[in-house]
């Protein structure tokens, strides 16, 4: 679904990307691992058109999109759910939702998406007045992957939504991706710190060190690779 | 007794034309991050357009003023996209710069084209209205009544506007976190354009109810734009109810200053009881704590 070959990325004169290939396939969940700096967030972010790549090349549905704006990259299905929620924190939780919608047309789906959310987390249809600052880093964390779900994304791309949570809320969140992923056949493309659980859901998996690909393959395989248990579950 | 309702209500006229300006100031520093020097005299050239059309080519009051809103719009997008976004990426004190160099082009341009002289502008309405109240009168120009009930509809326009809309809602987010906002896919060049169009239309709308009183000249909305600035300061810089409610306040005090106390001092006194205000409430009447953008 979505084929990344060779991209390489530049702050400035300092190389974030050395030239790093991640396919992600339809239907699945891939996680992209690594330690901070390794470059997992530059990934998205450059797929999701906040920053340009230098060469390489982003496939999404046979289509290039590497010099589509952000704009147009939420339009085709590709949406992201920003590390650290990034909530508009004066808004309510309801007009963060409808934020979420803005690149989606019709009314009647963009209503249909928000009782999704509503269903998906009841916690926030109750508090749907409440500004989106006054909740729990849980609460905003769920708000934060709905309001993504409002896009109507085909390709959800999360950025350590584990980041700063209880194990129990991050259990949570993570049996939600499951879920997404198996009864709406959505595609998620998950970067996580926590290699554990990514690991565990997940059917792919890509190691990023510092600006390139370490290892990949299928997540089972590397949760036993000795490597990586020593080097990323603590093991 | 009446002359104290009637000092209130003059003060709520000229507060609802500072909450104007204020909103105006607001609005472009929320979204973009900068604070507009240039404004006033934005609404000082539009207003200038409306005074040639009328006065030159005979067009009656409404379409001049129609046509200097519209104007000014398009100046704001101008300025935005012509001149702020190419320096966007470098800092919020180049964009400083510029629209301090913006204000300087605009006063230069209109000396050149208007000279320096003090030019009339109609009221929008004529007459007075006479209230009779308890044991007095209270006398209003129907001008006066005109600028707060615009002030006022245009308040709660735009407050709808950015409730009740999406692309209100696109402002806000923008204004909220321009990266969460292209996440969402809002294309937040159109948000800059649009709230600098928004603004400077709101500048020209204050310069037109302003002019019959200040009359036309390079420096008129010089005191608006302070006490456009006040108000904001003392709304607190990042809230709009607050902006509203700390122009009627800066507007009440003044007029309460300046009749009771010294017509000359009126800024000035008006000046230090924000200063006292500030001091015991440092985000301002209504204002969250930290307001992010410098």
């Amino acid at each position: 679904m979505l084929s990344i070959k060779n991209l390489e990325v530049y702050y400035g004169y300092v190389c974030a990307l050395k030239g790093i290939s991640v396919e992600v396939e339809e239907g699945k969940i891939t996680c992209l691992l690594g330690s901070n700096g390794a470059g997992k967030s530059t990934t998205l972010q450059t797929i999701s058109g906040l920053v340009k790549s230098r060469s390489g090349s982003i496939k999404f549905r046979e289509k290039e999109i590497s010099r589509e704006d952000s704009s147009r990259i939420v339009s085709l299905g590709i949406v992201q759910c920003p590390e650290g929620r990034q909530l508009f924190p004066a808004m309510s939780v309801q007009e963060n939702l409808m934020a979420g919608a803005y690149k989606v047309r019709s009314k009647s789906e963009t209503l249909e998406n928000r009782s999704m959310v509503y269903q998906l987390f009841p916690i926030l249809a109750e508090r749907r007045r409440q500004a989106a600052g006054t909740l729990s880093g849980g609460e905003q964390q769920m708000l934060a992957i709905g309001r993504a779900l409002m896009a109507s994304p085909l390709l959800l791309m999360l950025d350590e939504p584990s980041l700063g949570l209880a194990p129990k809320i991050v259990e949570q969140i993570f049996d939600l991706l499951v879920r997404l992923n198996s009864e709406k056949n959505l595609t998620i493309l998950l970067v996580e710190q926590n290699a554990n659980a990514a690991l565990k859901i997940s059917s792919t998996a890509y190691i990023l060190e510092t600006g390139s690909i370490g290892l990949q393959g299928p997540s089972a395989e590397l949760a036993s690779n000795d490597l990586v248990r020593a080097k990323y579950l603590g093991a | 007794m009446t002359t104290f309702i009637q000092q209130i209500l003059l003060g709520l006229r000229d507060g609802s034309l500072f909450s104007l300006v204020a909103l105006g100031i607001v609005l472009v520093f929320k979204t973009t991050g900068v604070v507009n020097f240039a404004y006033g005299n934005m609404g000082m050239f539009s207003i200038y357009i409306a005074y040639s059309l009328l006065t030159y080519s005979g067009a009656p009051l409404w379409l001049a003023v129609a046509v200097a809103i519209v104007f000014a719009f398009f100046l704001g997008v101008a300025a935005e996209r012509g001149l702020l976004r190419l320096v966007r990426h470098m800092s919020h004190s180049a964009m400083l710069i510029l629209t301090l160099g913006i204000l300087m082009i605009l006063e230069g341009l209109s000396l050149q084209i208007w000279k320096q002289d003090y030019r009339s502008f109609p009221n929008l309405v004529s007459g007075v209205r006479i209230i009779r109240f308890l044991d007095g009168r209270i006398i209003l120009r129907n001008q006066d009544i005109l600028i707060f009930i615009v002030a006022a509809a245009i308040m709660i326009g735009l407050f709808m506007y950015f409730k009740f809309t999406k692309t209100g809602l696109a402002i806000r987010a923008t204004a909220s976190n321009e990266r969460s906002a292209k996440l969402m896919g809002i294309k937040v060049g159109l948000v800059f354009a649009a709230a600098w169009g928004i603004s400077t239309s709101l500048s020209a709308v204050a310069a037109t109810l302003a002019a019959p009183r200040t009359l036309i000249y390079p420096n008129m909305m010089l005191a608006l734009q302070i006490q456009g600035l006040t108000a904001a300061v003392l709304g607190g810089f990042d809230s709009l109810p607050g902006t509203v409610v700390g122009g009627l306040l800066l507007g009440v005090i003044q007029q309460l200053v300046g009749n009771y106390i010294s017509d000359e001092l009126r800024m000035a006194f008006a000046l230090v009881i924000i200063l006292i205000l500030l001091m015991v409430k440092p985000s301002g009447l209504l204002g969250s704590k930290s307001v992010e953008r410098v």
